[in-house]
């Protein structure tokens, strides 16, 4: 009984860390039709300026808010100086893409070495609490609280909002958006920001468990897009229920067959895309 | 007569100021980015600090070291030893933290009839069922201290039941193959393994299987390297099981390199090792002290490891004049070399692998800092040590 206690609680912080990433993925393709490589760039990058602020300040939200607003200001300049010349290129757009993935993954390695590195969590959440006879670290269920907030928090700006009233406009039809005289670029910049916003909380968030490392980018983008996938592109219920797949799936396939982890992981994936190709919550491209 | 004494000289004075002018390149391969990070340049750091001692020359003839990042990738390994033969010259290749490295780059250094010594990749068959008179081991082979180690824990720790974890991958799984030889032949158990990939960020998933345990295994067996070994060690506190099932590793969970970033969660952590910190002899008091001086931060297991490569390499040197041309001689050298290392006194099996005492060490807290020290000793500890039951 405990077993499956923590391995569902493991999956669940996981799920959720997977969640914040994927948001942000799913609202940039979702509005702006970019897939946007880079994503997990932000995710480590924001880890590893949290790194450093934490070395210096040792103040865990100090340390969120600053990679934050870094990894906004790179996401905003990427979008408004580079991704906007090849509006509806998705070709382009990728390559440019995988170009700030490079850089930044090199100037990454340059800055701060190649050695694997873990944030320190904050001090908050630094011990274990006891759920019955289980111990269970309270770090990871803070993560949990995390997601759960910031998806209450999404679907309350996606619904209830104005801005997000544009942003599903724009995301069903982008011409009619601008016909209603609505600076559309100003709203690509917005949600640009949102998305590596998200990526780079989550990298914050993330650090502590996953740790930060050359390479961290490229395997959280990995599992973003089978979130995303299964999910359905551009929709941010899809985001949730999917990373909640892909972490709970995940978890318990390694727990359960550890030599087969990569198969449990991408084995319901194709199982999924074959019953439903545009994954759970996609919508079809008319 | 003079003009005989002349030819004389034209023949053996030429080829002298030759060799003595001519330096002698060292080629090195290690990993200085991902999991190994860590361990690469502790390795790279002893192995220089020994060139430093004899300001990098020997028998008149100037060192050069050549150093090439292997990233742990075996394919890269390959490329960077290449490069390294053909393109740098190098006479001998030493270093290799990763045993997939190793084993990728074996075949191709052999045929190249360069002497090949690792200083730390365990690689067991390398020095067994696929050696060669070109490989040479300096540091340990897989399942050599963790023979010691599996006896030791029926035999002195009492236990009975074992649960393993270790990483998969070559070196995790014969570090595993050499504990639960000697463990079983003493009569324990081992209830499960568990071999979770090579760089896993997340252990949460096996924790939770090795939680299962508690109350019905005395330890848990566990080899991870470099970053993994952090993670899982803070991971095995912050699930509750550092105080409920008590871990017996292999010296590379808990090494120096790692204890800064584990603390507490390593505080009381018992393994066994070839090298431990805590050792007293004088040879090895010298030697923390000069790493310390000159790196600002304490050695480890592979800090030795370099240096103690790169001794064996300069002493067949210097035991042959530095004529590193004659390779039979060399390396017939070679095969002889022994002195005291800061581990203790070291030589040569007839497999060219290292024979030392195995160490069991226990990390404990003094001044605020975490080390190593000594618990117990097991002398001439070879890659086929077997106890007597």
């Amino acid at each position: 009984m405990a077993f499956w206690i923590i391995q569902t609680l493991n999956g669940l912080s996981f799920s959720m860390m997977l969640f914040l990433v994927a948001a942000g993925f799913t609202l940039i393709f979702g509005l702006m039709k970019i897939i946007n490589i880079a994503h997990g760039s932000f995710y480590l990058l924001s880890a590893y300026i949290g790194l450093t602020v934490l070395q210096a300040t040792e103040n865990f939200l100090l340390a969120t808010i600053a990679s934050s607003i870094a990894v906004v200001l790179v996401g905003i300049a990427m979008q408004s100086l580079f991704l906007r010349r090849f509006h509806m290129k998705e070709l382009q757009q990728v390559l440019l893409t995988f170009g700030f993935v490079l850089i930044i993954a090199d100037l990454c390695l340059w800055i701060w070495g190649g050695n694997p590195m873990a944030l320190p969590k904050p001090s908050l959440f630094r011990g274990s609490i006891w759920i019955g006879n289980v111990v269970f670290p309270s770090y990871r269920l803070f993560v949990i609280l995390v997601g759960v907030v910031v998806a209450v928090g999404l679907w309350i700006f996606q619904e209830k909002t104005k801005f997000g009233a544009i942003v599903r406009a724009g995301v069903d039809d982008e011409e009619m958006l601008r016909g209603s005289g609505i600076n559309i670029q100003m709203v690509f910049v917005g949600v640009f920001g949102l998305g590596a916003l998200l990526a780079g909380i989550g990298g914050m968030i993330g650090g502590p468990f996953v740790g930060v490392f050359p390479g961290a980018d490229m395997s959280i983008l990995l599992l973003a897009l089978v979130v995303v996938i299964i999910g359905g592109v551009g929709s941010l219920k899809g985001a949730f229920v999917g990373s909640l797949f892909v972490g709970l799936v995940d978890n318990f396939g390694k727990a359960l067959f550890p030599e087969l982890s990569l198969f449990t992981l991408f084995a319901p994936m194709a199982i999924v895309l074959a019953i439903r190709p545009t994954g759970i919550f996609g919508k079809i491209e008319e | 007569m003079i003009l005989s004494m002349f030819l004389i000289c034209l023949v053996f004075g030429n080829r002298g100021m030759a060799e003595a002018a001519e330096p002698i390149k060292i080629g090195y391969l290690a990993p200085y980015v991902g999991v190994f990070a860590k361990f690469g340049s502790d390795l790279r750091d002893g192995f220089k600090l020994y060139l430093d001692e004899i300001g990098y020359k020997v028998a008149g003839r100037q060192i050069v070291f050549i150093d090439e990042d292997d990233e742990g990738k075996p394919e890269v390994g390959l490329v960077k030893a290449k490069k390294l033969i053909e393109k740098d010259q190098v006479r001998i290749v030493a270093g290799i933290i990763s045993s997939g490295v190793a084993y990728a780059v074996k075949d191709y250094i052999i045929e190249k009839k360069i002497p090949l010594v690792i200083t730390n990749a365990g690689a067991t068959k390398l020095t067994q069922e696929q050696r060669s008179p070109f490989i040479f081991r300096t540091s340990f082979a897989n399942c050599q201290q963790d023979l010691a180690g599996g006896w030791y824990a029926y035999a002195k720790m009492g236990a009975r039941k074992v649960i393993m974890m270790g990483s998969d991958y070559a070196a995790g799984h014969e570090k595993g193959v050499g504990f639960k030889k000697t463990f079983k032949f003493m009569g324990g158990e081992i209830v499960e393994e568990i071999y979770p990939p090579l760089g896993t960020n997340d252990f949460a998933p096996y924790l939770a299987k090795v939680a299962n345990y508690v109350g019905k295994v005395d330890r848990t067996w566990a080899f991870f390297a470099g970053s993994d070994a952090i993670r899982f060690v803070n991971q095995y506190q912050e699930y509750g099981l550092k105080e409920k099932l008590k871990l017996f590793c292999e010296e590379g969970v808990t090494d120096e390199a790692n204890l800064p970033s584990q603390k507490e969660a390593a505080l009381g952590v018992e393994s066994y090792a070839r090298y431990c910190f805590g050792y007293d002899s004088p040879e090895n008091q010298r030697f923390v002290r000069e790493y310390r001086k000159k790196y600002n931060y304490d050695p480890g297991s592979l800090s030795e490891g370099g240096y103690v490569g790169a001794k064996f390499i300069v002493k067949a040197l210097e035991a042959v004049k530095g004529k590193i041309e004659n390779q039979e001689a060399f390396l017939k050298a070679l095969r002889s070399v022994k002195f005291e290392a800061p581990r203790g006194p070291v030589r040569f099996d007839d497999h060219q692998n290292v024979i030392f005492n195995t160490f069991i060490q226990r990390v404990e807290k003094k001044d605020g800092k975490y080390n190593n020290v000594v618990v117990d000793m097991i002398p001439n500890v070879d890659q086929y040590w077997m106890p007597k039951k």
